[in-house]
């Protein structure tokens, strides 16, 4: 077979494929929902007070995580006088700057390892994968009918010195650790 | 696209390369008519309350990247930490845990891997691929495993597909495709030493990444390995030593608008050592050689890929390979250039449909210099592929029924006009339980050797001088591409959060499969004079094989976790009545029929844990190599995050037992040792 034909439909997909991106519809993800409830839940949120000075409220991301893009937008935000900072860290990053910490679902398999490790650091800890909220994340995120909600691990939250208020306590769903799995 | 025109697309007839051109153009025009996709920047929503944003609705909950669950096929997939807990140090030891999979060392550099069956040392009907890149060489259609390296600790999961995956891959993935991908730069910044040490082998790999400006990142590797002489079945020290050294780099960004941008290259120099019995024409006939293969490749490849929406994408690939590899010994050389130019594109074009289409174009020339024992004629060729694909998933029944339906066409220089159809069928019958089934039909298309090859495999004194004879295998331009027929169906269910179930039942009918004919033996001259008993590769045996393969995976607490597989194969090969092939029946015995493997995986604490494996397999009949059993067991002690160090044991309440023969004219059969390691990897 001649190149050439081949070429042409090679250069016309191309065009095609890349002219599409110019359609624009407004469609939201769960991330962007998720991001704007972080932003929101640090508000309900006490940390004990050697962790509340600081000018600065880092947002720490481990893992790859389709959340990343919209938690970017957080960036620069004033949430009761602190202001956001968004960084993206690995399992062998220090952990001990962020505040909040993101586990994004690939990092699953490390998830025993890296709460044991922050366990004293008073860092709220964050995901949306199914089942982190009974392994010990904090705040986890679901969905349910297309909404996106949230569920709360108390046990984690007071094993983590932190305190969230019943406002938000009110809006999610209580989990509690099944015994020996902390 | 609508199914009327994608049948007059499968149907092959004259002028099908326009129809497929005509389609391919056909969809790539309509996608302007996609509504509905959205914008990649995301929307910020921090301006609203809690309790609004408990009331939006989002599109594409539940739409995450496919779980295991979520596919018509038999996929097993091999994370990261399945490959650290492994204690594993090359590729297809790794393959060793996938369930279904035959995996068999014939000696310490050489390794015989199948899906479904049909297991020599180049298994020409599995597709092997590194990002993107094949791996499978068109010169004896297999993978020269010897010749592949990957720093393990870069790998992001190896997916491993039994069955056909001819639609989505092309030619050759008759029976299963192995993908393996490497992580992004972004995920392996700072720096890693990793060094294993044993009585068998040595490793040591340095990594650094890094950033390159705002939004790019980069890691660069070097690796060197060494891996002993094994012990012949008979005590004696085989000639089986591999060394190897590697370097590389891989770089990612991701830029504004959705657009990602991969480039990767890598270097890799060789040795392995093998004892091959050589023809000769002067006494002793057969001799067996102590040779040295020495490999030298490197490769690059670049990958656009442009992000749409969540539900769209497109991606451009292309990439360049280039091999040698030489026995000084034999007189052999061989190299090959590969370029290949590659693109899909996936887009929702309706309610309830989720379509990926794609062209690609590949050309490889080659170059083997003429020797005694092995020929091919012309002695350099160059040969292209063009190829296109589409699949649609089609949602019915309130996405509790999803229709997979696809196909691959393909023109090759060998059998020109290919097409590998399937269709697929999942039904989700709740959240935890979903069945499904599938008919697709693959090819293996004649390759280089199959086609061009004149090889002296064997010479014989017996006639008597002045005469000897000689016994070559003749390739043909007849060779037919061999042809399957696969029916498979799964089940798979998530009994609860800790335990599921994947149960993969199959029926596979394979036609045109390569066999060796004799021919009428003629005089040739010499010096000296020889009688040559020609035996030519041709497509006269058909098969059928049918199986089941089981896996569980339990996780009775948080600490421990168990693993389990189970697989059975039955295979029939018969020759047709006008074929002289009187081993290739014999073949079918080239594979275990029963495979067991169990794994166990114990946290004992968040520093400690204990990883043992247990696999059983049955003998070959065909090979008189006996069943055997292997233990495995690794400790790992993690005394802080960036170090890790691991102590383990491979074939462990065993002295050493053979797993695999050669039939074709191969390199001698070494025993699998009990062999120990410490390893180290340190981040910084």
């Amino acid at each position: 077979m001649s190149s050439k034909p081949f070429r042409a439909a090679m250069y016309t997909a191309l065009f095609a494929a890349s002219s599409c991106a110019s359609v624009q519809a407004a469609t939201l993800t769960e991330h962007e929902v998720e991001a704007a409830f972080v932003y929101h839940i640090v508000k309900f949120v006490e940390w004990p007070a050697e962790f509340r000075a600081g000018g600065k409220l880092r947002l720490c991301i481990m893992g790859q995580a389709p959340f990343a893009k919209a938690a970017a937008l957080l960036a620069g935000k004033q949430v009761g006088g602190r202001a956001w900072e968004v960084r993206h860290v690995d399992f062998y990053a220090n952990l001990q700057e962020c505040r909040v910490l993101f586990i994004a679902a690939s990092e699953s398999d490390n998830l025993r390892r890296v709460l044991a490790d922050i366990k004293d650091s008073a860092i709220l800890t964050v995901g949306d994968s199914e089942g982190y909220a009974e392994r010990g994340v904090m705040v986890n995120f679901y969905s349910e009918q297309n909404k996106v909600r949230l569920e709360i691990n108390t046990d984690a939250v007071r094993r983590g010195g932190l305190k969230v208020s019943s406002q938000l306590l009110k809006l999610a769903r209580i989990v509690n650790q099944p015994r020996g799995m902390q | 696209m609508n199914l009327s025109t994608m049948a007059t697309a499968i149907l092959p007839r004259p002028g099908f390369r326009v129809t497929v051109i005509a389609v391919a153009l056909g969809m790539a025009l309509s996608m302007h008519a996609v509504a509905a996709s959205q914008t990649p920047e995301a929307a910020d929503l921090t301006g609203l309350s809690l309790e609004q944003l408990l009331n939006v609705e989002v599109s594409s909950a539940g739409r995450k990247p496919q779980k295991l669950e979520e596919t018509a096929t038999a996929i097993h997939v091999i994370t990261q930490e399945d490959i650290r807990r492994s204690g594993m140090t090359t590729i297809p030891e790794l393959l060793r845990m996938v369930p279904g999979l035959q995996v068999a060392q014939i000696n310490g550099n050489t390794t015989a891997v199948s899906s479904r069956g049909f297991n020599q040392r180049y298994s020409n009907k599995l597709l092997v691929l590194l990002d993107g890149r094949t791996l499978y060489t068109p010169t004896f259609s297999g993978v020269y495993w010897d010749a592949q390296d990957v720093v393990l600790q870069d790998i992001e999961r190896i997916e491993i597909i039994r069955g056909s995956g001819g639609t989505l891959w092309g030619a050759n993935a008759v029976n299963g495709v192995i993908n393996i991908t490497t992580k992004s730069a972004a995920a392996t910044r700072g720096g890693m030493v990793n060094a294993v040490a044993g009585n068998y082998e040595r490793q040591g790999v340095l990594r650094y990444g890094g950033e390159i400006g705002e939004s790019g990142y980069y890691r660069v590797y070097a690796k060197q390995a060494g891996y002993d002489n094994q012990l012949l079945v008979t005590g004696a020290q085989a000639h089986d030593q591999r060394k190897i050294q590697s370097a590389g780099f891989r770089a990612d960004w991701n830029l504004s608008g959705g657009d990602t941008v991969m480039a990767q290259a890598g270097v890799f120099d060789g040795n392995s050592d093998q004892t091959v019995p050589v023809a000769q024409l002067v006494p002793p006939a057969t001799l067996p050689v102590d040779l040295t293969l020495t490999q030298k490749s490197n490769n690059l490849l670049l990958n656009w890929k442009h992000v749409l929406s969540s539900d769209a994408e497109w991606s451009l690939k292309f990439y360049y390979d280039h091999y040698e590899r030489k026995s000084v010994a034999l007189n052999l050389g061989e190299r090959r250039n590969t370029s290949d130019l590659d693109f899909q594109h996936r887009f929702l074009p309706a309610e309830n449909h989720d379509v990926v289409w794609g062209l690609g174009y590949r050309q490889t020339s080659d170059e083997l210099r003429d020797s005694f024992i092995m020929s091919l004629t012309p002695s350099s060729r160059r040969d292209n592929t063009v190829s296109a694909f589409f699949q649609d998933e089609i949602g019915l029944a309130q996405d509790k029924v999803h229709l997979i339906v696809g196909s691959k066409f393909e023109h090759n220089d060998y059998s020109g006009f290919e097409y590998q159809p399937n269709l697929r069928l999942r039904w989700t019958l709740d959240e935890r339980r979903a069945v499904w089934a599938a008919v697709s039909r693959a090819v293996r298309t004649p390759t280089r050797a199959y086609s061009d090859a004149r090889a002296n495999v064997a010479a014989s004194a017996l006639v008597g001088p002045p005469f000897r004879a000689l016994v070559r295998i003749v390739g043909s331009q007849s060779v037919k591409p061999e042809e399957s027929l696969a029916y498979e169906a799964g089940y798979r269910v998530r009994a609860s959060e800790r335990l599921f179930l994947d149960a993969t039942g199959f029926y596979n009918e394979y036609r045109n499969l390569l066999t060796i004919e004799p021919g009428t033996p003629f005089l040739e001259a010499g010096p000296p004079a020889r009688i040559v008993v020609p035996q030519q590769f041709q497509s006269k045996a058909s098969a059928t094989s049918h199986g089941l393969e089981l896996s569980t995976s339990w996780q009775p607490a948080e600490d421990w976790q168990l693993k389990a597989a189970y697989s059975w194969l039955q295979m029939r090969i018969r020759r047709d009545a006008n074929s002289l092939d009187t081993t290739i029946e014999g073949k079918a015995g080239d594979v275990p029929q029963h495979q067991l493997q169990l794994h166990a995986h114990h946290e004992l604490n968040a520093h400690n844990n204990l990883d043992a494996s247990l696999y059983y397999v049955d003998r070959l009949p065909n090979q008189n190599v006996p069943a055997y059993t292997r233990v495995d067991v690794r400790w790992g002690w993690m005394p802080q995050r960036d170090l890790e160090l691991s102590l383990g044991a491979r074939n462990l309440f065993d002295r050493g037992h053979p797993e695999f023969v050669s039939t074709i004219v191969g390199p001698n059969t070494s025993e699998m040792p009990r062999s120990l390691y410490a390893a180290a990897i340190w981040r910084f």
